[in-house]
């Protein structure tokens, strides 16, 4: 579990890193699609931060329980 | 890697596919399918990175595979080919989902619905040989307002993030939620283990 969070992780931060390169990148180019290239990389780089957190937020046992036997009954 | 889980429901004979995929290996189909989901994402990552850090030309960032195969990124059928299989494998995996991850991962669906819409409207553009708004290049609507790296940097964000969402509480089921019924994604604390 913890190595598919972090593999997650990696992306979520590449994400947000290439976000913050982009925003910088759009306002150096003479386009007239700027805010849209900039309101977008804002979200991306919003909702790469929100998923990094809650996918750190939680650790074994913290949710429900379940044993083998529930599993099969539920 | 500390993961753990309950005891794996056994594959019967009488299963379905359907049943099989979202049930005893629900586990294996998710990781194959976020590997999928990963190698396309290191893809698009790559590119923004080219284009962004690196101040390639936008015609020659061509992420990984595009650089020795040029023709990848130029296809549309291979765009619209592989929103298709991501829509249809959210689709089949789905009922392996309960209570908040599945509403976590029909919001994925529906966005990748949007998503494989627009790809289908540049496919159509290529095969019709005609493009929407007088455009020299195939257009997607929302491609008028934003350009097409940063709005597809965009729309695998809003699927990615909903999809990871989903297997987040997939694997720490809420309280009250009789969750993974019948899959041993659930995280499991070792001490209840045996």
């Amino acid at each position: 579990m913890n190595l598919i969070r972090s593999l997650i992780s990696v992306f979520l931060v590449a994400l947000f890193a290439v976000s913050i390169a982009g925003w910088f990148w759009a306002g150096e180019k003479p386009s007239a699609n700027v805010v849209g290239s900039r309101v977008v990389l804002v979200l991306c780089g919003l909702l790469s931060v929100g998923c990094f957190s809650l996918l750190w937020s939680a650790k074994p046992g913290t949710g429900e329980e379940i044993t083998p036997s529930q599993n099969l009954q539920s | 890697m500390s993961a753990t889980t309950c005891a794996l429901p056994k594959a019967t004979d009488q299963m379905t596919w359907m049943e099989k995929i979202n049930g005893p290996y629900h586990k294996e189909a998710l990781w194959i399918y976020t590997a999928i989901v990963l190698a396309h994402w290191t893809e698009h990552l790559c590119q923004a990175i080219q284009i962004y850090l690196l101040n390639w030309p936008i015609p020659e960032s061509r992420g990984v595979l595009g650089l020795w195969f040029p023709w990848m990124i130029k296809s549309e059928a291979l765009h619209y080919g592989y929103a298709i299989i991501m829509l249809v494998a959210f689709w089949i995996l789905r009922k392996g989902f309960v209570g908040q991850s599945l509403t976590w991962w029909m919001i994925a669906f529906w966005i990748q619905f949007w998503h494989h819409i627009e790809h289908a409207l540049l496919q159509g553009q290529a095969i019709f040989q005609r493009n929407l708004f007088d455009s020299p290049v195939p257009v997607s609507i929302v491609q008028l307002f934003v350009p097409r790296v940063e709005l597809h940097l965009f729309y695998n964000t809003v699927v990615f993030v909903p999809m990871v969402i989903a297997m987040f509480y997939h694997m720490f089921p809420l309280p009250g939620e009789a969750a993974h019924q019948g899959c041993s994604c659930a995280w499991q604390p070792r001490s209840s283990r045996a």
